[in-house]
């Protein structure tokens, strides 16, 4: 395959999940919100929508004030927000399109309705925020029904997941990292367990891992209890761990004959998938901000190694 | 259906008089009878919502229009050819085609046909797309245009006439393929009346058609689709026709030449090119050769290709024999290397660097149509009867300025198509054309049955160009005897 092409298909796995992410996130804490176990302040419900993002500066140079109205604004559809569910999927479809020849035509028709859907959206209020986020949401779940189930799983799907495991462990990565602080904070405030179980909650819904988690733990699981859940859960698809995996699959798709070499990506991702398999509690020392910090790092670096070897 | 107004003097491919349609539209006639205007706008609208879901669609850059996406505007209402009329179509593009790759052939080699006096030689020497690095060099099984866009006209004589041959990367036939795909959609009952020669093995002929000039001893080659970008108004197509074929879409930076080869830049290291199907025109393929400021091109690639090692479609100086000037020629060029008449008739054509057609020209520029002999789409196109005072004016200094640059052609009425008018919301006659299309490999031939009838959307005008507001219907191809 085109090493081209690779590239485009890399980031079009990436920014697909990067917009699914971004619509969950922002549903699942604007409405978490709605029924806390206490009153939050608004402001600090919105910062913390823009936080998991790394919008909040970008917003707060634009905007005055934090009315609901401009703050879902600028996450679904603000033209200055690069980072807006818009314009993920209009990259998402951008590279879907110089790849196209590659792809299932159904796979890209579903890609150019919802690219058209959003793109013709230019208005978001409070009533009508919900049904733009969960068509996002469900088109593109049809989208990844399309990928898995479709599609060979060759050099194509390969890459392609490739960029969506890397994403979604970043995501997860940063979703605890963001969620972190608000619990180290709440503790600093000696804020209820109620506000840190919301928090949990809510951490665990942003990444659709709630209803899971309860299954698996028998109960809500508190805060570590829930981030050592997301981080080494091997089976569980929203974890860190699950995707790293995965993109060592991945890469033995590409390398189909060939073992990993010291320092090479397959070691690397090997490693550190060994390493949040075995994952306890003890291993992160207490100190989860660095942890977590040091884990967006080496994501981070897998992607920047495999932007090297294969794509350019 | 019910006011549809038929104009004097002008062929109407569905009607002959009001109301009494010709036999072979009565079954469609009595589909469409059975709706309302209403049911025919969604029908209309359904069509235009599929193409737009599937991306069949090209971008508006204009200031206003800032990256606005839009489909070219589809008629619902298809076009009928009976199969004895394309039977002939189809003899008379094998012949002027087989015909037109002698001559190129001839023109890179002998100069036969220039030393003989048959077709003058300044007019192929002052071409645009007389290509010097094409002197004395063979292309597997001697061929030139394996992709060939042939544009007919029906005259009020009720005869095909040849309006131009389009022998470099003529574009259209994804649009073909998708309007039947939408038809089978909106009327598959009409299917099972008619019986419909299908467009759908176009691709694959396409594919067999490259397989079979890839160079020499290479059993099985590596073929890929050459595209300008993404940002090419016929990106669709280029798309549809690598996907459609199983082949690699290419940019000319995907590829680069070595020890003249052509290989392609893959995750898993360079790999071979034998087959490159270029969207890209000759000036831009090999900034080595042609313009040095191309950025679309592969530097070398014309070394490659005269050392044998890949193929390229169309290959680079074909155009030379689809300049409009060299049109004129073509009933004697078939004569000449073919000793046939000419199946297909050509458009009287006046070459205004000829002393006394150059005066004719001057003379009756109301009734005429003239054209750059060098442009395609529509563009630079003259009609004599629409024309300001002004317009004619500035067109007689344009030729007077460069002569060879011109040809002219009386205005041929195309004949009429029933039309779905949307801003009318009814059935309308329009103009219409057919842009076929036909591939030569090595020892192999073959033409779409049927093509891409354009239809000047505008009323009253000849222009069917999409580039210029045409739009464009299904052609239908079917067995007189069965229907």
């Amino acid at each position: 395959m085109l090493s081209r092409l690779a590239n485009n298909l890399f980031w079009m796995g990436r920014y697909l999940e990067r917009a699914e992410y971004l619509a969950r996130y922002a549903q699942v804490h604007y409405y978490s919100a709605l029924d806390a176990p206490f009153i939050l302040p608004k402001e600090d419900v919105h910062a913390s929508v823009l936080k998991f993002p790394g919008l909040y500066d970008s917003f707060t140079d634009i905007y005055e004030g934090f009315f609901d109205k401009d703050v879902l604004y600028y996450l679904f559809l603000d033209p200055y927000n690069q980072n807006s569910v818009k314009h993920s999927i209009q990259l998402t479809r951008e590279n879907a399109r110089s790849s196209r020849d590659l792809l299932l035509t159904e796979l890209w028709e579903a890609i150019n309705i919802l690219y058209h859907q959003i793109n013709n959206t230019n208005q978001l209020d409070i009533e009508s925020f919900d049904d733009v986020a969960k068509n996002v949401r469900s088109s593109i779940s049809i989208i990844n029904g399309y990928i898995d189930n479709t599609l060979i799983h060759n050099d194509v799907w390969a890459i392609l997941k490739f960029g969506q495991h890397i994403e979604r462990s970043y995501q997860v990565a940063r979703l605890l990292a963001v969620k972190w602080e608000e619990i180290v904070r709440g503790r600093e405030r000696n804020a209820n367990q109620a506000y840190e179980t919301y928090l949990c909650i809510t951490m665990l819904r942003s990444a659709e891992a709630f209803d899971m988690s309860r299954i698996h733990f028998n109960k809500i699981p508190d805060a570590n209890q829930a981030i050592l859940f997301l981080l080494s859960n091997h089976l569980l698809p929203r974890s860190v761990s699950y995707n790293i995996q995965k993109l060592g699959e991945n890469i033995a798709i590409l390398n189909l004959m060939e073992t990993p070499v010291f320092n090479d990506l397959r070691f690397k991702i090997s490693r550190l998938n060994s390493q949040l398999h075995y994952l306890v509690y003890e291993d992160i020392g207490g100190d989860i901000r660095s942890y977590l910090n040091n884990l967006m790092r080496h994501i981070n670096d897998l992607a920047y190694i495999f932007n090297k070897e294969y794509l350019s | 259906m019910v006011q549809y107004p038929l104009i004097d003097g002008i062929l109407d491919e569905v009607f002959v008089r009001e109301r009494q349609a010709r036999p072979i539209y009565q079954k469609i006639l009595d589909r469409f009878n059975i709706f309302n205007d209403s049911d025919v706008r969604k029908l209309s609208d359904y069509a235009k919502v599929s193409f737009f879901n599937q991306g069949i669609t090209f971008n508006v850059y204009s200031e206003k229009d800032k990256g606005v996406e839009r489909i070219f505007p589809f008629d619902i209402f298809p076009r009928i050819i009976p199969g004895s009329e394309w039977e002939k179509i189809e003899y008379g593009l094998l012949q002027r085609n087989t015909a037109i790759n002698h001559f190129i052939w001839d023109l890179y080699h002998e100069k036969k046909i220039l030393r003989e006096g048959v077709v003058p030689s300044e007019l192929v020497f002052t071409s645009r797309y007389y290509d010097k690095y094409m002197l004395d060099f063979d292309p597997v099984g001697k061929i030139y245009t394996h992709v060939v866009g042939t544009d007919l006209i029906k005259h009020s004589d009720g005869e095909y006439y040849v309006l131009e041959d389009n022998l470099r990367c003529p574009s259209g036939v994804s649009y073909v393929i998708s309007n039947r795909e939408a038809m089978k959609r909106l009327f598959s009952d009409l299917f099972f009346e008619y019986h419909i020669k299908t467009v759908t093995d176009y691709t694959q002929q396409l594919l067999e058609t490259i397989h079979s000039v890839a160079p020499y001893n290479i059993s099985q080659p590596n073929c890929v689709v050459l595209t300008p970008g993404s940002f090419n108004s016929a990106y669709f197509e280029h798309t549809f026709l690598a996907q459609s074929m199983g082949i690699p879409l290419v940019e000319g930076r995907d590829l680069f030449v070595e020890n003249r080869q052509v290989f392609m830049k893959t995750v898993l290291g360079p790999k071979k090119v034998d087959v490159i199907y270029r969207r890209v025109d000759d000036e831009f393929i090999d900034p080595f050769a042609y313009r040095p400021d191309s950025l679309l091109g592969i530097p070398g690639l014309m070394s490659a290709y005269r050392s044998g090692s890949v193929t390229i479609l169309n290959s680079p100086g074909a155009g030379v024999a689809d300049d409009k000037a060299i049109y004129a020629y073509i009933p004697d060029i078939i004569r000449y290397y073919l000793n046939e008449e000419p199946i297909l008739k050509n458009v009287m054509t006046y070459r205004c660097e000829k002393d006394d057609e150059f005066r004719y020209v001057l003379d009756n520029m109301n009734n005429l149509v003239i054209k750059p002999v060098d442009e395609s789409g529509g563009y630079g196109l003259f009609i004599g009867n629409k024309a300001s005072r002004k317009e004619t004016e500035e067109c007689r200094a344009r030729i007077r300025a460069n002569r060879r640059k011109y040809i002219a052609q009386p205005i041929m009425s195309l004949s009429m198509h029933s039309t779905f008018i949307d801003h009318e919301n009814c059935f309308e006659p329009r103009h219409i054309d057919l842009r076929t299309f036909s591939l030569m490999g090595k020892d192999r031939f073959f033409a779409l049955k049927g093509g891409l009838t354009r239809v000047a959307l505008r009323k009253g005008s000849l222009v069917v160009n999409s580039s210029q507001g045409g739009g464009s219907k299904d052609t239908w191809v079917i067995d007189d005897l069965i229907n």
